[in-house]
């Protein structure tokens, strides 16, 4: 499972890095490798079985009085 | 700007259609039942109307800043700090949308048709297959929409076929439930028709903007309606105490129909059409999320992020929702209630004080 | 660049495209001294000698081109000299009407003698020649050309401008009927392989000034004629000007078909579907000039291509607009679903029996399980077995002679299908599934269902790992493939989608011809209207009060 992560990332990489650096077009560049890392960072500890604390839980904290309220 | 594509307002109020109907008709109806038991026909229209007032407000905004998506607009109302920091909200809750779309998608496929494959082949196929779509453009995706919908046909057919179960007398005794229970048996159905705020991001691509209220309230009233259609039918075959204990009652209730022993198995018919909604719901969140974060950003083009949002949106679909699907489903209204009502209504109250935006246009239409 | 031509000429492909045809240099083989570029192109000198040297040096050991010395009005000081490949003219006319005249009637009219050399050219021209077209050219170039292209050179002593007759003529096919395209009803004249002919079945349909006829040569070895034909006044002149600039940077040794043409110029070169048209019956070409159309004709082949093409043209036949509406209508839905049927079917069975048994009617399904007791291999593996089989005889039906041919097809399909379900092999209801699929292909367009022959391939493998969702994923990215897809700027799916309400009447179904007011919205853009209002025939007056 991490071996097809890692070979889709690559996959991702090669698609779209040539053709950006190609075309001079930096921020975007930047941009990507911005959000491949979140992607990856997001996915990798899934594939291994970490879990990682749920920022749903945070803002069920703030949303919860209003739902209590309605129910 | 980022999207070359224009698209006309027919084309917009089909994709928000698609946008909204997909998984609303196979969630709503149970959690409206729940709450609203027979009732659920007067949540709906209740939530209809909220939606009609959402969507007002959405639109009002939008068109105060024409040519401009909700995430340049909240920079220009509240400077560059603090419009930065709505923004990344906004960018937040369509990828939140986007992947517990995926999730649903998955989840629902899982259950009702292949138990046996895992989950993450579907999201990741729906993720491609949206991909493609957003990578070629809103255009693109349009005119996807707009093939798919004569098939939505087969959804109309399976609706009439099925009324030969209903018993009109499920929906008596009226108004016996309450009107908290009504509103809260709205609360969800409001929160699916609020995602009609994804149209701000769209408002500035349409040929006329001019006709964004048209197209706003149009999609509205037609998803209301076709969600309420919807909710009845399982009301209307099930009675209320039954089908709110399924999570699929819509679904339950095309299964069981069955004319001469020939046309039964209808659900393949819902599966098929519903499948080809998932791609355009996520595609349509998906294209949000990656438009806004390449405005956000402020980048030439926003195609090099498809790929990597797409990522982005598989790997929250499941690191954002817990394992477990009801409870998700009972939370989800509330965390849209931010940013699909108080958000925007601050961001128009800020506007109009502080004078920003065309006035005339918002008194002219 | 362009090395499969002649390594020598390398660099003179640098200068590119700012090149125009007519200064392009033909290839010369065995000429050492030219290719120096528009510059220093050669002409022809006042010695006939000098000429008929240096064309001969170039044309050396091409046996098929004739030189034919003699003297003009029986004046030995008029010398003449006539060269043309043989084969390629018009043999009476060129001994008689150029020979014949030049030679013999003109001293009966006009003593050789009263003809000087400096006049020789001029009373050539005006009263020797019965030639209906005739040219002149100094240039070296033009005058090999026209030799190779069939026409008739003389070359006059004494002048450096040479005399081009068109007294072309050689074997061809004769106009026969359509062998693609059949129909029951309507022309029954097919294109030749004669570019001038099939021009002529077109100026024969439309005899508009209106219908515009522009030559054009590509194929640097070749040195073919194309026309791009279309109609001024309804056509889109920026369509006429994009299809000419797409034609016009094709640099190519060799034209041989429009097919060349077509993968040169269409606009998404790997797409599965066919973006370009081509037909060959001239009734059809017709229609689509008179749709706002652009048609591209290629000297040597009767397959003409017309742009921009839509996707449901593949769906419409051209009979389908002389029979009655309601008829056309039926057949175009029953392509239509044709194509849904060539394109899911042997998907659907697959997901069917490998995922959802619970789809089908229980009676049905115990019969299909029976047969597949004694097949020892998934149903995807049967499947693909079958259709691979089917592909190969089809494959073995076109290119064995006809006779042949068709003798495969039903030996094949009968006794192979037979004795592969008696064996175990198959079940029998693939073999159904496989045949229906198989014919249900005839159904659409060629070019078409050549596509979808490959796209079903994808979607069965997709149905054997996904059931259904497989089915509807692969069905998914097709859609959107299509949506994607464009023809010379319109949408391959228009009028479909994006959605042009008038020009529904011309698509899945066909409006009877009072109803079909308007040309497609997206090709013609500036001249929609095509029939008049209120044309839809009802009985006399007078008939309706009794």
């Amino acid at each position: 499972m991490i071996v097809l992560l890692i070979i889709a990332f690559i996959g991702i990489i090669l698609f779209e890095v040539p053709g950006l650096i190609k075309q001079k077009m930096w921020r975007d560049l930047v941009a990507f490798s911005i959000y491949l890392f979140i992607g990856m960072a997001l996915s990798i500890p899934q594939v291994l079985g970490i879990i990682l604390p749920n920022p749903s839980k945070a803002i069920e904290v703030i949303i919860k009085p209003v739902s209590e309220l309605l129910k | 700007m980022l999207e070359h594509g224009k698209i006309d307002s027919k084309q917009a109020i089909l994709l928000m259609i698609s946008m909204i109907l997909p998984t609303a008709i196979l969630i709503v109806p149970a959690i409206t039942l729940k709450y609203a038991k027979q009732d659920a026909w007067l949540s709906l229209i209740l939530a209809t109307l909220v939606g009609l007032l959402i969507a007002w407000l959405v639109v009002s905004l939008s068109l105060r800043f024409p040519g401009k998506t909700i995430i340049e607009y909240t920079e220009e109302i509240l400077g560059r700090v603090l419009g930065k920091i709505v923004g990344f909200l906004y960018i937040y809750t369509f990828m939140r949308i986007g992947s517990g779309v995926c999730r649903e998608f998955g989840f629902f496929l899982v259950t009702a048709m292949m138990p046996e494959t895992p989950m993450i082949v579907f999201i990741i196929i729906a993720i491609v297959i949206s991909a493609y779509a957003v990578r070629n453009g809103l255009e693109v995706l349009c005119r996807f929409n707009q093939l798919f919908i004569p098939v939505t046909g087969l959804l109309v057919i399976a609706f009439l076929l099925s009324t030969t179960n209903m018993k009109l007398t499920r929906l008596l005794p009226v108004f016996d439930t309450g009107l908290l229970s009504i509103a809260q048996g709205a609360v969800s159905p409001i929160a699916w028709l609020g995602e009609i705020l994804t149209l701000a991001m769209i408002i500035p691509y349409l040929t006329k903007p001019k006709e964004a209220y048209r197209v706003a309230v149009i999609s509205v009233l037609l998803s209301g309606f076709i969600l309420m259609i919807n909710t009845m039918e399982s009301l209307l075959i099930f009675g209320p105490d039954l089908a709110n204990h399924w999570l699929y009652p819509t679904y339950n209730a095309v299964r069981v129909v069955s004319i001469a022993n020939f046309l039964e198995r209808l659900d393949a018919v819902i599966l098929m059409v519903w499948i080809l909604g998932g791609f355009i719901k996520i595609g349509v969140f998906y294209y949000a999320f990656v438009l806004g974060s390449a405005q956000w950003m402020g980048l030439k083009d926003y195609r090099p992020l498809v790929l990597p949002a797409g990522l982005i949106m598989g790997a929250s679909s499941y690191f954002l929702f817990g394992i477990n699907i009801v409870e998700y489903y009972s939370h989800l209204p509330y965390h849209l209630i931010l940013p699909e009502v108080v958000i925007p209504l601050l961001l128009l109250i800020v506007a109009l004080a502080k004078g920003k935006g065309k006035k005339s246009e918002d008194e002219a239409t | 660049m362009l090395k499969f031509i002649k390594p020598r000429r390398a660099g003179m492909m640098s200068r590119g495209k700012s090149q125009s045809r007519d200064e392009r240099p033909t290839n010369k083989p065995d000429q050492t001294v030219t290719s120096g570029g528009s510059s220093k192109k050669q002409v022809l000198t006042p010695d006939l000698e000098t000429n008929l040297r240096e064309i001969k040096s170039i044309l050396n050991n091409c046996s098929d081109v004739v030189y034919r010395e003699f003297v003009f009005a029986q004046n030995e000081q008029l010398k003449l000299a006539l060269i043309y490949t043989d084969g390629l003219v018009d043999n009476a006319q060129v001994s008689d009407q150029i020979m014949r005249a030049l030679a013999l009637e003109v001293p009966m009219s006009v003593p050789g003698q009263q003809i000087t050399k400096a006049r020789a050219l001029e009373f050539i021209r005006e009263r020797g020649l019965c030639i209906h077209q005739i040219n002149e050219s100094a240039q070296l170039e033009d005058i090999i050309r026209s030799i190779l292209s069939g026409d008739t050179v003389l070359l006059v002593d004494g002048h450096a401008t040479a005399i081009i007759n068109k007294a072309r003529g050689w074997e061809m096919r004769s106009i026969t009927e359509p062998e693609a395209e059949t129909t029951v009803r309507g022309p029954r004249e097919a294109f030749v392989e004669s570019l001038r002919v099939n021009t002529a079945l077109i100026r024969r349909k439309i005899k508009s000034p209106n219908l515009k006829v522009e030559a054009l040569r590509l194929g640097e070895v070749t040195d073919t004629d194309i026309a791009i034909i279309y109609i001024k006044g309804i056509v889109n002149e920026k369509l006429v000007a994009e299809v000419k600039s797409r034609l016009e940077r094709i640099e190519i040794d060799g034209i041989l078909e429009s097919g060349y043409i077509e993968e040169l110029i269409e606009d998404s070169p790997w797409s599965f579907f066919p973006t370009i048209n081509h037909s060959e019956r001239p009734d059809r070409v017709a229609a689509m000039l008179l749709e706002g159309r652009v048609a591209i004709l290629v000297d040597g082949t009767p397959f003409v291509l017309s742009v921009p093409t839509l996707f449901v043209e593949f769906l419409q036949a051209t009979e389908d607009y002389y029979h009655r509406f309601l008829f056309s209508s039926a057949i175009r839905l029953l392509r239509f679903l044709a194509m849904i049927i060539t394109l899911t079917l042997p998907g659907l069975y697959i997901a069917v029996l490998a995922f959802h048994h619970e789809l089908l009617p229980t009676a049905l399904l115990l019969s299909i399980a029976a047969q597949h007791e004694s097949v020892p291999y998934p149903v995807i593996i049967e499947v693909l077995l079958m259709e691979v089989t089917f592909e190969i005889l089809r494959e073995a039906g076109i290119r064995l002679p006809r006779p042949i041919g068709q003798a495969v097809s039903i030996v094949g399909a009968l006794v192979i299908g037979e004795a592969a379900v008696r064996a175990g092999l198959v079940a029998a209801a693939t073999v159904i599934v496989v045949a229906g699929t198989g014919i249900a292909s005839f159904v659409i367009a060629y070019n078409l269902s050549a596509s979808l022959r490959l796209l079903r391939f994808l979607i069965m493998f997709l149905s054997a790992f996904l059931g259904l969702f497989g089915l509807i994923s692969g069905l998914a990215v097709i859609g959107i493939h299509l949506c994607t897809l464009r023809s010379f700027g319109v949408p391959y799916l228009s009028p479909l989608v994006p959605i042009t309400g008038v020009n529904l009447t011309d698509t899945l179904i066909r409006a009877p011809w009072w109803a079909m007011f308007y040309r497609p919205r997206l090709i013609a853009r500036q001249n929609q209207k095509r029939l008049a209002q209120g044309l839809k025939p009802s009985p006399p007056p007078s008939r309706r009060k009794g």
